[in-house]
Formats: structure tokens, C-alpha cells, sequence
């Protein structure tokens, strides 16, 4: 009885067609997002323009000191024949005005140091800032030489201040790590956890109060148990074949790499699968409410869960990480994000968040099984 | 006024579909707006907050010990207990330190002979700050040579202050207008509402349409004695009503989370912004009348609802910001409404105090989204009326 129960309900699960689109195409649609979105987003690490500046201060008869000039001179990228800024020069209230209507992205004010002025702090500004501190202290240390040997050699000595010799980066994962990785964690995180509307389904089938499909269940000669368990394992063969395909969509067709060991990978995409199934079970057996309610609820739960984990924002990932742990210890997405981030990361996956996935599956799991308890209809 | 209650009393019972979009924004917002501190979601400046371990394999030696010095000035120097790769690893991932300094044992006399020792670094996974941090080592690290080869007989002591001395100031961004954060919190806050906006108005909408436009329904009441004009004006007025309302909670909670002062909540800078939300708001509901005109299942709309409220989300520049898209990608955004609102939203958010220049960018950004409603609208009075004449 339980593999006939199994049988027709797999066969149900996969004829759902919303079930379906929530499950498969739904992802698969996003993934598409992320990549057309995220395709050209390590381009925009060069610059591809001149910075437009306005600059404030006296001009020097001194070429080594004459900071408008050091900066007229640099170029856009090593060999380019474009220079790194566009300048203006302005009086400090003209350069204030100019920044403020945007015309250019920062004012340099000449001075011992010198100051930037800005209305925002973004890549342009950053790069103003760099380029300024690194010219002031080699001036500074150019001017305090030449008093002690005025025939020093200066261009070599500016040549040899600014070096980066003296520090060596150990790349993590260097070619492997992309920004726009975790939102294809949280991705697939998602699709995951979407199995919870399934497993919402699950137990509403199950519940004669909830559905006409309940009540002709109920009356059925199959024990409860049998049938939840039953549906709910092929619920979850569904939902892992879908997720699975997301997966194999993302790595084969997008050719996104998402981490170096393919077993570990799927156990964590199954593990993931189970928690959102067990998840949604538990929201249909806690629920009172009617169908559309209860698929709301887990609706809900897993967008939110999802989000948290950095679906619309890495931003969200990261601040939820430092600022609340406590959230993302407890949340679903955060556990599954971070296990594949941790298998990215180290080439292996972190046991903790794999117990964590267990420990929530349990609990998921428990909480159904104690709800669905001793829950029985009247005879009428 | 029949149809007009009658929407209504379907909107209520299908509340949960829209509470769902505005928690998460409510929750986003919070998350965001509390921990992003005051860079508004711009790149950080300054390292005093950045956290680096140091690898110390050098002892006491002095100008090691300088480095260090000079290095605890500039940024947060946190201990660092196991100092094997894999802890190290570990402490990167958790974020406990976002750069790593291993100075090799050594270090402090290699710098005395022609070929110093490297110092090797590692860093958080997609941290940029660790640039500043590698520029200090390196500026400082040049500058002590360069005196100590020129000096070669100067007393340590005396190199390290003079080594402080060249690299004492750090170059300060200075803010020249006097807008402050409020206004960046709020430029953020109604980006991503867009998102909310649009999956809450046209996904209750949806619901809502999908129940009223139902084939018998709709035979039902063209034999009604309310005319075709009266029962069509009332869903738009019921539909005006019950999206309006969406916005305007939305609105609220943004005022709320912002904490936008008084005399910036009546500037005209925030009533632009408003007035822009408001008109994307009436294309959300459009929206939501074509993808009803086509369908009437429920499930079919949420779900169609959803791929346009991520999607143009995400092409259109409010999860993630045009300039971090590539060319094409920021042309195909053009063709969404999110892109042009995100620009309007932007554009005045982040203007001069007097709004002089922003303005007729704004103006421009509003037209192309007028002009995207009426075209939404003639869509879906096109695709109804074709329908109508073929008797579907």
C-alpha cells in the first residue's frame, strides 16, 4: 500500500504544473536573471573612463610639488594614452558647486595634506583618495630629502615609494571566487526550501478539514502515517529532481562553478531539499487556516528565509552573518548558503551546518509528527 | 457601487499574498538600514574599523614592531590565537579578520640588505578594503628603506619617527553638502521598494482580478443594469483604492525606518521621490491588468508576477546598481520601468541642495514611465476589447 500511495502520488506531484513552475522554472527564470545581470560585473573593476575632478589650489613653479600637474600626468590603465583624470580648475566655492550638481565626481583642495571634497563615497572617490595620499606622503618624503640632498635622483625615488614588493597576496580560491557567487547560494537555496510548499501540500492532502482530497484520504484503509510518509517521500523525490536540475542547469548551461566536490554538493542540495519538505509539513500541520493560508505561510517563510540568505542582496547575507548570528544559526537559507560557501570556500563543507540542516530537519519533522497526532475526525 | 465593494471584500480575503512582500521589505529595511552604518551602501573609506590579524614570525624586532605600530594606527589589529592555515582560513570565513599578515621570521633585518623578505597577506572572499591595508604596508615599508639607504648609520628610533612623520596624515573625504545620510537611507529605501511595490500591487491585484474577471462572472454582470463604463470605473477607483493603500504603508514604513526628519519629509526633494513611487506605483497596477487580461488562474498570475517584480528588479538596477552591470545589460534595463524609476529615484535623491540640475533629468525619467503606463494601459484596453469581440 505505501509504494501504491508513493507511486500515485508521484505521478500527481509531477503533473502539478504551478508546482512545477514554482520548483523548476521559477528558478531556472532567476538564475537566467543573475547571469545576464552579473555577466559583466568583473569588467567594472577597470575603470573605463577618465575621473572628471575639479581641482583647488595655487599652481607651483615647482613640478615636484605642483600636485595638479603629477596628477595630470597619470595614465587611465598601464600604457593607455588616456589620463586617469579630467580636471577643472575651479575656486574651492566653484568646486563645491561642481560637485554638488555632479559635474564632477570630486575636488581636490591643494594643501599640507590635502582634502577631497565629495557628496558620496563610491569607486571614482575611492580611487581620487588612493591616488592623492599616495602623491601627498611621496611628496612629503621627496620634500623632506631635498633639504638634507637637493641633486637626489626624485623620479626614482617617487618610483621606489610607490611600490607593492613588500607584500605578497595568498589568493582564497582566487579564480573560483566571484561576487556574484553567493546569490546563486541563495539561489539554490531557494529552490530548496521551495519544496516547502510542496510539503505544505503534502499534509493538507492528508487533513479532511482541509481538503476534499483529505477527506477522501482519511477514509481510505492506509494508516496516516503511512500516507504522510508515503507523500511526503515522493513529494521530496520530486522536489530533489527539480532542485537537482537548477543545479545542473546553473553549472552545465550557465557554466557557474559551484564548488570543487560534486558529492558534497548534492548532499547539501539534498539535505536542503529534505528541510524544506519537512518545513512546509510542519507549517500545514501547525496551521488552522485554510489552503491558500497555509501555502501563503510557507510562501513566506521560505521567501523570507531565502532573502535573509541574500537572495536580493549579498549585502543582507553578510550583515545578517556579522550583526545577527543568532538569525542565521536559525535560519534555513543562512544554514544552506553557508554550507555551500563553506564547501566553495575550503574545498570541503563544514560539518556544523550539516548537523544544523539535521537538527532543523528533526525538528521540522517532530513538529508535524506532534501536531499531526492523535488528530482524528468525527464520523459523520 | 457594487463592484467597488465587491473588490474590495475579495481584497481582503487575500491580504496574506501582499502582508508577505511588505514583511520582507519591513524586514530588509530593518536589517539594512540598522547595520549598514553611514556610507548609505557606498564603498568604505576609512580602515580604522577594519579588522587585521597579524602573523607575527618576527619577535621584537624593532621596525617589524614599527610596522605594527604604525599598522594599529590605521586600522583594528585583533589577536589571532591559531595561527595554522586552516584557522586562518577559518578566521577569514567567520569574518573575525577581514585581512592577514604573515611577516616572516627575519623580516626586520631583510630590510636592511637588498632583497627584503615579502610579507604575505590573505584576505576575506570579495573584500576590497585589504588594498588600503596592502598600500599602507607598502608605502610604509618603501619610506623606511628609502631613509634607511640614505642613512644607513640612523638610529631605529628615529627612522620609525621619521617613517610616521611622512605618513602621518591620511587624506580625508570632506561631505559638501549638508544633506547627510537621511536622504541615501532614503534613495535606498525606495529602490527596493519598487520591488515590494510592484510583486505586492500586482500580485494582490492579480488575486483580485483573476476572482472578478472570471468568464461567468463577467457574463453575469454584463446583463446587470450597472453599464459596461460604470462597472469598469469602479474596479479602476476600487483598484486606485487598494494599491494606494499599499503604497501609502509603505511610504510609512519607510518614513518609520529612515527616521527622515520633519522639515525633509515636507521638502520637495521628498515629495519628487514620493510622487515618483507613486506614478510606478499606478504602473504596478497596469501591470497587473495586462498579465490579468491573458489569464484569470491565480497561481498562473502570482507566478507571473513574481518573474517581473525579481526580474526587472534585478535588470533594472534596484537589487544591484547599472554601473556594476555591463553595457548591454544597462540597455536592456531601459526597456523595464524599474530602470527609469530607480534613475528618477536616484537622480533627486542624491542632488544638490537646490535641485536646480536634477530636475529636468527627473522630468525626463517621469515622462518615459507616463509614457510606459499609457502604453500598459492601451495593452490592456486592446487585449480586453479583442477578447470582448471575439466573445472570450
Amino acid at each position: 500500500m505505501f509504494l501504491n500511495v508513493y507511486r500515485y502520488n508521484l505521478k500527481s506531484a509531477f503533473r502539478q504544473k504551478i508546482m512545477l513552475f514554482w520548483s523548476l522554472a521559477f528558478p531556472i527564470l532567476m538564475a537566467t536573471f543573475f547571469f545576464v545581470a552579473f555577466g559583466n560585473i568583473g569588467a567594472s573593476e577597470r575603470l573605463k573612463e577618465p575621473i572628471r575632478i575639479a581641482y583647488v589650489g595655487q599652481p607651483q613653479a615647482l613640478q615636484m610639488v605642483n600636485l595638479r600637474d603629477i596628477l595630470a600626468q597619470i595614465p587611465l590603465h598601464e600604457g593607455s594614452s588616456q589620463e586617469m583624470f579630467d580636471i577643472r580648475d575651479a575656486s574651492e566655492a566653484e568646486a563645491r558647486a561642481l560637485v554638488q550638481e555632479k559635474q564632477v565626481s570630486a575636488a581636490v583642495v591643494a594643501g599640507d595634506p590635502p582634502r577631497i571634497l565629495a557628496d558620496k563615497v563610491s569607486v571614482s572617490q575611492v580611487v581620487v583618495k588612493q591616488v592623492v595620499e599616495q602623491v601627498a606622503t611621496t611628496q612629503r618624503t621627496i620634500m623632506n630629502l631635498m633639504r638634507t640632498d637637493p641633486k637626489a635622483p626624485f623620479q626614482e625615488i617617487a618610483t621606489a615609494l610607490n611600490t607593492s614588493q613588500y607584500t605578497q597576496a595568498v589568493p582564497v580560491n582566487k579564480d573560483l571566487m566571484q561576487p556574484d557567487i553567493i546569490y546563486y547560494f541563495a539561489l539554490l537555496a531557494m529552490a530548496s526550501l521551495g519544496a516547502s510548499t510542496a510539503g505544505a501540500f503534502t499534509i493538507v492532502s492528508q487533513q479532511a478539514n482541509k481538503s476534499p482530497e483529505g477527506a477522501r484520504n482519511t477514509v481510505s484503509p492506509t494508516s496516516k502515517w503511512s500516507r504522510v510518509f508515503a507523500n511526503g517521500l515522493s513529494t521530496y523525490t520530486v522536489q530533489l529532481a527539480t532542485t537537482l536540475v537548477v543545479v545542473g542547469y546553473i553549472t552545465l548551461v550557465l557554466g557557474k562553478s559551484l564548488g570543487r566536490s560534486l558529492p558534497e554538493l548534492l548532499l547539501i542540495v539534498a539535505m536542503g531539499t529534505l528541510m524544506g519538505v519537512a518545513m512546509g509539513m510542519a507549517i500545514g500541520a501547525l496551521s488552522r487556516g485554510n489552503e491558500n493560508m497555509i501555502v501563503g505561510f510557507s510562501v513566506g517563510a521560505y521567501m523570507l528565509s531565502s532573502f535573509l540568505g541574500g537572495l536580493m542582496s549579498a549585502d543582507i547575507q553578510r550583515l545578517v552573518d556579522t550583526n545577527l548570528p543568532w538569525l542565521a544559526a536559525i535560519n534555513p537559507g543562512s544554514m544552506i548558503v553557508k554550507a555551500l560557501y563553506s564547501l566553495f570556500y575550503y574545498g570541503q563543507t563544514e560539518a556544523r551546518y550539516l548537523l544544523q540542516m539535521l537538527l532543523a530537519i528533526l525538528v521540522f519533522a517532530g513538529l508535524a509528527a506532534i501536531s499531526l497526532r492523535r488528530r482524528y475526525h468525527d464520523s459523520i | 457601487m457594487t463592484v467597488f465593494k465587491s473588490f474590495l471584500k475579495v481584497a481582503r480575503r487575500n491580504i496574506g499574498s501582499v502582508a508577505i512582500y511588505v514583511i520582507i521589505m519591513l524586514v530588509m529595511s530593518f536589517i539594512m538600514l540598522s547595520y549598514l552604518g553611514d556610507t548609505g551602501g557606498d564603498l568604505q573609506v576609512s580602515t580604522s574599523d577594519y579588522k587585521v590579524a597579524v602573523i607575527n614570525g618576527d619577535g621584537a624586532d624593532p621596525l617589524t614592531q614599527g610596522l605594527l605600530s604604525f599598522l594599529g594606527s590605521r586600522a583594528q589589529l585583533v589577536p589571532l590565537e591559531d595561527t595554522g592555515e586552516k584557522a586562518v582560513l577559518v578566521t577569514l570565513f567567520w569574518r573575525e579578520a577581514d585581512h592577514v599578515l604573515r611577516i616572516p621570521a627575519g623580516f626586520g633585518q631583510s630590510l636592511q640588505t637588498g632583497h627584503p623578505l615579502a610579507i604575505t597577506t590573505m584576505s576575506s572572499p570579495n573584500d576590497y578594503a585589504h588594498m588600503y591595508v596592502d598600500t599602507y604596508v607598502n608605502r610604509f615599508l618603501a619610506t623606511l628603506r628609502l631613509y634607511q639607504e640614505r642613512s644607513p648609520d640612523m638610529d631605529p628610533a628615529l627612522l620609525l619617527a621619521q617613517v610616521n612623520q611622512d605618513l602621518k596624515d591620511e587624506v580625508i573625504i570632506a561631505p559638501v553638502s549638508g544633506q547627510g545620510d537621511a536622504y541615501l537611507s532614503t534613495v535606498w529605501y525606495f529602490r527596493y521598494a519598487s520591488y515590494t511595490l510592484l510583486a505586492a500591487v500586482a500580485s494582490g491585484m492579480g488575486v483580485v482580478m483573476a476572482v472578478l474577471q472570471k468568464k461567468r462572472l463577467v457574463m453575469r454582470a454584463r446583463v446587470s443594469s450597472t453599464s459596461e463604463t460604470s462597472r469598469n470605473i469602479q474596479l479602476f477607483l476600487a483598484g486606485l483604492l487598494y494599491s494606494s493603500i499599499i503604497w501609502l504603508v509603505l511610504v510609512i514604513l519607510g518614513v518609520a525606518v529612515t527616521r527622515l526628519p520633519l522639515a525633509q519629509l515636507l521638502a520637495p526633494r521628498f515629495r519628487l521621490i514620493l510622487l515618483s513611487s507613486f506614478l510606478y506605483m499606478l504602473i504596478c497596477m497596469a501591470i497587473s491588468l495586462v498579465v490579468s487580461s491573458f489569464t484569470q488562474n491565480r497561481n498562473v498570475i502570482t507566478g507571473v508576477n513574481n518573474v517581473i517584480a525579481l526580474g526587472s528588479s534585478f535588470l533594472g538596477g534596484v537589487f544591484v546598481p547599472v554601473e556594476v552591470m555591463g553595457d548591454q545589460v544597462a540597455a536592456m534595463g531601459k526597456a523595464l520601468p524599474a530602470y527609469w524609476y530607480t534613475q528618477a529615484v536616484r537622480g533627486i535623491g542624491e542632488a544638490a541642495d537646490n535641485l536646480g540640475t536634477a530636475l529636468p533629468g527627473y522630468w525626463r525619467h517621469m515622462g518615459i514611465l507616463g509614457l510606459m503606463l499609457a502604453v500598459l494601459l492601451a495593452a490592456t484596453l486592446l487585449i480586453n476589447s479583442t477578447k470582448r469581440q471575439r466573445g472570450l
